[in-house]
């Protein structure tokens, strides 16, 4: 783990401060699974992508915060549409780096996981129901880093959308891999030490055969 | 360097109190400390600049002319004084002090400046303190009672053996006393006060290794070693369970987050799933800390989430029910399903029309040896993880003698017999016959039905912890 941090700082282009399309390299170097994507750097007119559509397009930027709100997501491209969007994008955020991801379908429900420090008893993690909804439904389970699987799974357990891995209508969702990704998370947040400060990976939807993570976001610490 | 540091058997059993503050005079916090710990039995030594005696005992004019060998100092001056005693005391050895004055860290700059004093006599002395603003100890079974103020300690009931360590004094006496009248034991009361030295950290190892306590009940505002403090628990859980009422709730999301996460958390969820991967209760209120440690410390945990209802009245057993099957999510209980052989031997030990399906209505019709006898129809049932009992004495065929038809079982049965009992003017008083005799009891149903789900919650604790490598 420490040696594949290492590393990972080491190519961020700004130091201590990892882009969304770096934060999924991270993630899919410690064995979750990430969308497919590219990114278009600020200097590059346009991009291909060497995966098939439909894509996504999003502005990439530790900057920005609330991409959805600022209208910096894109969904559902084809080849021509990714070219508009990619024009579009260029416009509303000059100088700033594109990702684009091939776009995936899922069965079920957006989950939540997380990070962060609490200020009474340190690293903790969290997973619960996710997508846009997540702070209304409020359906989460909290923990303090690190934890086994065993423990990650009392988490989901705990979930009132916990039937939903029980075989609700029919959905084949696996509750044991989510929990390998909590303990993944747990030992993440572990191993980053001073330098974590909060971490979101929202959504996470059951895609095909594994968890899939759609969006990610890691805030870190500037440590001497 | 640490100083070496004495060993908390002498805070909680000492041979000899010095009283710095004591006081001839009526009503002041210095007599009323005093008189409390006469009783106790322990030498004691008032120091007092100009009394020559202080209700009969000698007085020292100064700390300095103390004898050796005292345990405990009790403080009972104002804050500026307190300080330079604490200092007086350390210099002389004494191991423990436990300083009763408010006015430190609570009331602001200048108060908090006189609390690090204490802090910086404590990193120089081996002396230990407790407090300050802190009502200091108090053990039932050792006599040994520093409270001043009212506390429930003459309506204290024996057995239990719960140590009830608490930041809040008024929290702290006030909860007791509620709870000593309808029945409370208790192995060990401790106020932690301003907690400028000794902590809950410190008092969860020393009582978590305390053969006499079977449950540890905190009220905490803050916790001073956050992670510690849970590591600890976890190596107590195991033995005894560990309920801790974790106050100001709302507070906890001050800080600015921009990830969900941390808006999520807000609610300082992380205390509550920190607590339960930590093996501790978490209880909201004093009379949830207090009805869980009573149970908790009295009864075995359940084996399942099964509860079997005996009433003499149908509507307290349909309100049961619906409390039990409610509330699915957070340690959910079920109505057991009573085997055939137990409906037989209920309906032969009663009436032929009595409702022998779980609740079982044994009508007001009634008497104390057919509760007796369904009882132990219920305890022998493998289909019955815990038993809600409801006695009422208002029926004519009830006497007084109920309750020990109810308690002769408790000793007999390996699931946990609670008992909801109402008896109007009467209840506080039945409650504490019952406690008396060793009955775990509670003045309405819905308390019996929560008693019941920390007793499954209990042994998920255990289960969990079996599950650890």
């Amino acid at each position: 783990m420490n040696t594949i941090l290492d590393q990972w700082r080491a190519e961020l282009t700004v130091t201590d401060r990892p882009d969304e399309y770096e934060v999924k390299r991270l993630l899919s170097r410690l064995g979750l699974t990430v969308p497919r994507g590219i990114r278009i750097g600020p200097a590059a007119i346009d991009g291909v992508p060497e995966f098939s559509g439909p894509f996504v397009a999003k502005v990439c930027s530790p900057d920005i915060v609330h991409k959805t709100d600022l209208h910096g997501v894109h969904l559902n491209l084809g080849p021509e549409e990714l070219a508009m969007a990619l024009g579009a994008l260029r416009n509303a955020f000059p100088e700033t780096a594109i990702l684009v991801e091939q776009m995936v379908s899922f069965d079920g429900p957006e989950m939540i996981a997380g990070g962060l420090i609490d200020p009474g008893f340190g690293p903790a993690v969290m997973v619960g129901a996710g997508g846009i909804l997540t702070e209304i439904a409020h359906d989460v389970a909290f923990r303090l880093a690190p934890l086994d699987d065993a423990e990650a799974r009392r988490m989901l357990e705990e979930l009132k959308i916990w039937p939903v891995f029980e075989g609700y209508r029919g959905l084949q969702l696996d509750p044991a891999a989510l929990a390998r990704l909590i303990v993944t998370v747990s030992r993440l947040v572990d191993a980053l030490g001073p330098r974590f400060d909060q971490l979101d990976l929202n959504p996470i939807v059951w895609s095909h055969t594994g968890w899939m993570i759609l969006d990610a976001k890691l805030l870190l610490h500037a440590v001497m | 360097m640490t100083p070496n540091r004495p060993d908390l058997k002498r805070l909680f059993n000492p041979k000899a109190i010095a009283v710095i503050g004591a006081s001839n005079r009526e009503g002041s916090i210095g007599r009323i400390i005093f008189e409390r710990l006469i009783p106790s039995l322990r030498k004691l030594y008032p120091v007092h600049p100009r009394e020559s005696h202080i209700m009969g005992y000698t007085a020292f004019a100064e700390i300095a002319m103390l004898p050796e060998g005292i345990d405990v100092a009790l403080l009972a001056t104002g804050a500026e004084a307190a300080v330079a005693a604490a200092e007086a005391c350390a210099v002389k050895k004494i191991p423990f002090l436990i300083i009763v004055a408010g006015g430190f860290g609570e009331t602001g700059a200048a108060g908090a400046r006189l609390e690090a004093r204490l802090q910086e006599i404590v990193s120089r002395f081996e002396t230990r303190i407790l407090g300050p603003n802190s009502l200091g100890v108090f053990i039932p079974g050792e006599r040994l009672d520093t409270i001043f103020v009212e506390h429930g300690d003459k309506a204290l009931g024996s057995g239990g053996g719960v140590t009830f360590i608490t930041q809040s004094g008024s929290v702290g006496v006030e909860a007791l006393g509620l709870a000593s009248n309808t029945g409370y034991g208790m192995r060990a009361f401790v106020g932690l006060g301003n907690k400028c030295d000794l902590d809950e950290l410190d008092f969860l190892d020393y009582f978590g290794r305390d053969p006499e306590t079977t449950c540890l009940a905190f009220y905490l505002e803050n916790i001073a070693h956050g992670r510690r403090f849970l590591e600890k628990a976890r190596q107590v859980t195991p033995h005894k369970p560990v309920l801790v009422l974790k106050a100001g709730r709302t507070a906890a999301g001050a800080r600015a987050v921009s990830s969900h996460t941390g808006r999520l958390a807000g609610m300082d969820a992380v205390v509550s799933g920190a607590f339960r991967q930590f093996g501790i209760q978490r209880v909201l209120d004093d009379e949830e800390l207090c009805d869980a440690s009573k149970c908790l410390a009295m009864l075995p945990p359940a084996r399942g989430p099964r509860v079997a209802v005996l009433t003499p009245a149908g509507g307290f057993g349909v309100m049961a029910a619906d409390y039990i099957e409610a509330d699915q999510r957070s340690m959910p209980l079920s109505m057991a399903a009573l085997a055939p052989r137990t409906v037989r031997r209920i309906r032969d030990a009663t009436f032929p029309f009595a409702a022998c399906e779980n609740p079982v209505d044994l009508t007001a019709s009634a008497d104390d040896g057919m509760f007796g006898r369904s009882l132990d129809a219920l305890i022998e049932d493998d289909g019955v993880d815990i038993i809600i009992c409801t006695a009422f004495f208002a029926p004519p065929a009830i006497s007084d003698g109920l309750i020990a038809e109810i308690a002769a079982r408790v000793p007999r049965s390996p699931k946990p017999l609670i008992t909801f009992t109402q008896y109007g003017p009467f209840t506080d008083l039945y409650l504490r016959r019952f406690h008396d005799a060793g009955v775990v009891g509670f003045p309405s149903v819905s308390r019996a039905v929560r008693a019941a789900r920390f007793l499954v919650e209990r042994a998920r604790i255990l289960a969990a912890l079996k599950e650890q490598p």
